[in-house]
């Protein structure tokens, strides 16, 4: 009943205002932009606009900052897709499959299946949050730290699913991924590790500046040894406004997968999209028919990655409208969006502002529509860049990832160290080590880390509790079983033939 | 189309390179004379993130600030539990131009961890707007109903009570320590790495008892997930009327997060005087109260530069001896 009143008033709000309609199409635009330019992230574009929300009136400020979200978030797979370069680090699994795709000569397919995912991942989280937000957000109470470290241990066994013809060195990359982590003060014991004297250090490695390092300028570097200073001439195969039948056919319950596991991590606080795309990756090839496949162009890795990560926007809000606690940075902004305009996130915010409310679930909807025709109509335009010579793409990237760094923090000591990480890890790339498990280790080491701290402390130093916590054994059984699979199934494959999955 | 493509990148780039070094184009001042003060506008630097309590109560005070037709700009410089964005600061040139949004007792925790040196000279202290005090709080459906209930618990059962708080040896921790002291009692204090998770595990009985700032359950509380116990300023907050305060428990703590503006060490004692001029004239504003108090969550309480070099030789000693406490 509520919630039905809620999307009615919702919907007049957005369709009576035509300047509410021109932000959402302005803000969905601005994120596809910001999110397609590596450096630049829907999380910048978001907390630019912020106070520019603050004249407008709370209707017109939420959707603009939804739809910049929405758009960001889905605008990264473009450059992932194009260039094997993740626009935003919500889009370093789309590399995996989207850049291979594109590579054979199929840049359009990809970009539609990865379009299309994105917006099925935006509906079906809708349809979650708008149907059963309250009841879900008692998920996120759910899990405790046992949960959460078990889920990164899950997470991170991805490793050896992604790198089963070197597992050695995939491990190796892992660690290195967590040492890197672990620079700075640590937020258990508040002690300061590995940081040599330099106070910049304090706050540890920055994210952006760290992923932008490993693919972005680590990329390019790559990229540079082999470079002709001609573009190829551009074959593009023929535009849809729907990915083919062939790319969808069976593969239902993995937009069904993607967007379920990429909604439960985006209510997860402090978790976030690329680890959303992570998870659901590992879960759509351990089902899939083809694992092999995955790493290669496979339509399943492109839908797995990008439905998850646009359902996490889904779920980001569900603690942020139900709770009040934000699921990841950009949703902590938005919550700052609401509080500015006098309204209560909360549990109150569903009985006091049904109409607020309303708006952001149909700015929501709207926008996960607009962006994925602005993407299909846009595509024509953006599979140009593969036209631009590399030598001055290239320059232009690398601008935009220094400048994107400094901008999160206003720092330039972070855009050294995107250059500093991008140097290592090109070394690093060409003896074969892979760089995905260093993101892997980077993004859920302290995740396991410090839940597993403050899990121990809570239970006085025992592991015991653990064995009361059935979701937490679940998810680290998961987790061996997704160790020991590839192994075993390799030995058997090894005695008929030479397979290996490909390691991105 | 390649020039679109083209024009739209440049277009792109131009904005962004003027977003980001708007921000940082105070004039410098030259020599140590009586420059005329301001000539333009003040960067603060916010140490948290966009959106979050300070942000919003820098973004409040910058609607009503100005000096001679400059204002303010904020900088979000977040990371290392605020330390970053202060340290900033602190390395800054002693102008004027860049003014950092904090708290005194925070201040007074880098004293402290040793990343400072001494209580009152490593910043110049300009004033504080806020009160943000402390509170103890419970789900719901907790055992627990009162903060009696709680310190019996935790007298019959020393050490067993997972009482759940944002950071580990910092402001936290510290102010939880007095309380136990006074009520004495022996606690299992869990730190979490942010405010939003200690509330989470709190909402979700992952700890027995959350600590944090009235400004952080405001909302739960209002809607009754969580219920606040006990609050730690002298009298009772204007959000919780019906919790006790300390005082009426017979401790004596006046303990949260007095919030103002500091500026780098070493800064005029001139400049000083025309900042805390204009923040006092801001504070004086009803309608800056009032969005303070409904919106953003946090209790006017001015301080002036004075009063706050008297808060932090008051307080010092007293943080000083919680923290040995905790460290044992």
């Amino acid at each position: 009943m509520g919630t039905i009143d809620a999307l009615a008033m919702g919907f007049s709000n957005v369709f009576s205002d035509p300047i509410i309609i021109l932000y959402l199409v302005a803000g969905v635009f601005l994120g596809i932009i910001f999110g397609a330019i590596p450096g630049l992230t829907a999380a910048l574009g978001v907390s630019l606009a912020l106070p520019f929300t603050f004249g407008m009136t709370s209707n017109q400020g939420l959707t603009l900052l939804t739809a910049i979200y929405v758009g960001g978030i889905a605008g990264g797979l473009v450059s992932a897709t194009l260039i094997n370069i993740p626009g935003s680090p919500a889009s370093i699994v789309t590399c995996f499959d989207g850049a291979p795709m594109a590579r054979k000569g199929r840049p359009a397919d990809a970009l539609t299946l990865g379009s299309f995912a994105s917006l099925v991942g935006g509906l079906i989280s809708a349809a979650i949050l708008i149907t059963i937000a309250p009841q879900i957000a008692k998920v996120a109470l759910a899990f405790g730290s046992w949960e959460m470290f078990a889920m990164g241990i899950m997470g991170l066994s991805v490793v050896v699913g992604l790198c089963s013809n070197d597992i050695v060195k995939g491990l190796i990359a892992a660690t290195i991924g967590v040492l890197l982590a672990m620079v700075g003060i640590d937020p258990v014991s508040s002690a300061q590790r590995f940081t040599f004297g330099f106070w910049q250090l304090g706050a540890g490695f920055n994210l952006l500046a760290t992923l932008m390092g490993l693919f972005a300028f680590a990329e390019i570097l790559n990229q540079i040894k082999g470079l002709k200073l001609k573009a190829e001439p551009l074959k593009v195969e023929k535009l849809h406004v729907l990915p083919r039948k062939e790319l969808l056919k069976g593969n239902s319950v993995t937009f069904g997968v993607g967007s379920i596991i990429g909604t439960i991590v985006g209510i997860l606080p402090g978790v976030g999209q690329s680890t959303a795309s992570l998870l659901s990756y590992n879960q759509v090839r351990q089902m899939s028919k083809t694992p092999e496949k995955f790493g290669t162009g496979h339509a399943e890795g492109i839908i797995a990655s990008e439905s998850a990560n646009n359902a996490c926007c889904g779920g980001a809000l569900i603690p942020m409208m139900t709770l009040g606690i934000p699921g990841d940075t950009v949703t902590a902004i938005l919550l700052g969006g609401l509080i500015v305009h006098g309204l209560q996130a909360g549990p109150l915010l569903f009985t006091n502002s049904q109409s607020t409310v309303g708006t952001i679930f149909v700015s929501f909807i709207i926008a996960n529509i607009v962006m994925y025709f602005l993407l299909m109509g846009l595509m024509r335009l953006y599979i140009r860049v593969l036209a631009v010579p590399l030598n001055v793409l290239f320059g232009v990237i690398l601008v935009m990832c220094v400048v994107g760094t400094f901008s999160v923090n206003h720092r330039l000591f972070d855009s050294w160290v995107l250059l500093g990480i991008g140097v290592v890890a090109y070394f690093l790339f060409n003896n074969n080590f892979p760089l995905p498990p260093i993101v892997l280790g980077f993004i859920l080491g302290p995740i396991i880390e410090t839940n597993f701290r403050v899990a121990i402390i809570s239970s006085q130093g025992s592991l015991l509790p653990l064995l009361e916590r059935p979701v937490a054994i679940g998810l680290l059984i998961f987790g061996l079983f997704t160790l020991v699979w590839p192994i075993m199934s390799k030995k058997r494959a090894s005695k008929k033939q030479n397979v290996s999955a490909p390691c991105a | 189309m390649k020039g679109l493509l083209k024009r739209t990148l440049v277009f792109a780039l131009a904005i962004i390179m003027v977003l980001s070094f708007a921000a940082c184009a105070g004039p410098d001042t030259g020599n140590g004379e009586e420059d005329p003060y301001p000539k333009g506008t003040i960067e603060v630097i916010v140490p948290f993130a966009a959106g979050g309590g300070m942000d919003l109560l820098t973004r409040a005070v910058q609607q009503y600030f100005d000096i001679d037709g400059f204002g303010l700009t904020v900088t979000n410089m977040e990371g290392g539990n605020s330390s970053i964005g202060s340290m900033e600061v602190f390395h800054s040139n002693p102008d004027g131009y860049k003014i950092l949004c904090s708290a005194i007792e925070t201040i007074m925790g880098y004293n402290m961890g040793g990343v400072l040196e001494s209580p009152v000279e490593e910043y110049t202290q300009i004033g504080t707007l806020v009160y943000d005090p402390h509170v103890i709080s419970v789900r719901k459906d907790s055992q627990f109903k009162t903060i009696e209930d709680v310190i019996a618990y935790a007298k019959e059962n020393p050490g067993k009570l997972n009482w759940g708080g944002t950071g580990a040896k910092g402001n936290n921790e510290m102010a939880s320590a007095e309380f136990w002291k006074a009520a004495d009692i022996e606690v299992n204090f869990v730190p979490f790495d942010s405010g939003s998770k200690t509330t989470t595990a709190g909402l979700g009985g992952h700890t027995d008892v959350t600590f944090c700032q009235i400004s952080e359950i405001k909302n739960l509380a209002d809607s009754g997930e969580m219920v606040p116990l006990v609050v730690f300023s002298a009298d009772r907050s204007a959000y919780f009327p019906e919790t006790p305060s300390c005082q009426e428990l017979g401790f004596d703590i006046d303990n949260g997060l007095r919030r103002g503006f500091f500026a780098a060490p070493g800064t005029p004692q001139y400049i000083i005087d025309i900042l805390e001029k204009e923040f006092k004239e801001v504070y004086d504003n009803d309608e800056w109260k009032n969005l303070v108090l409904t919106s953003v969550g946090f209790e006017p309480f001015y301080l002036n530069a004075d009063q706050v070099t008297e808060v932090i030789n008051q307080r010092y000693p007293i943080q000083r001896e919680l923290l040995e406490l905790i460290m044992q």
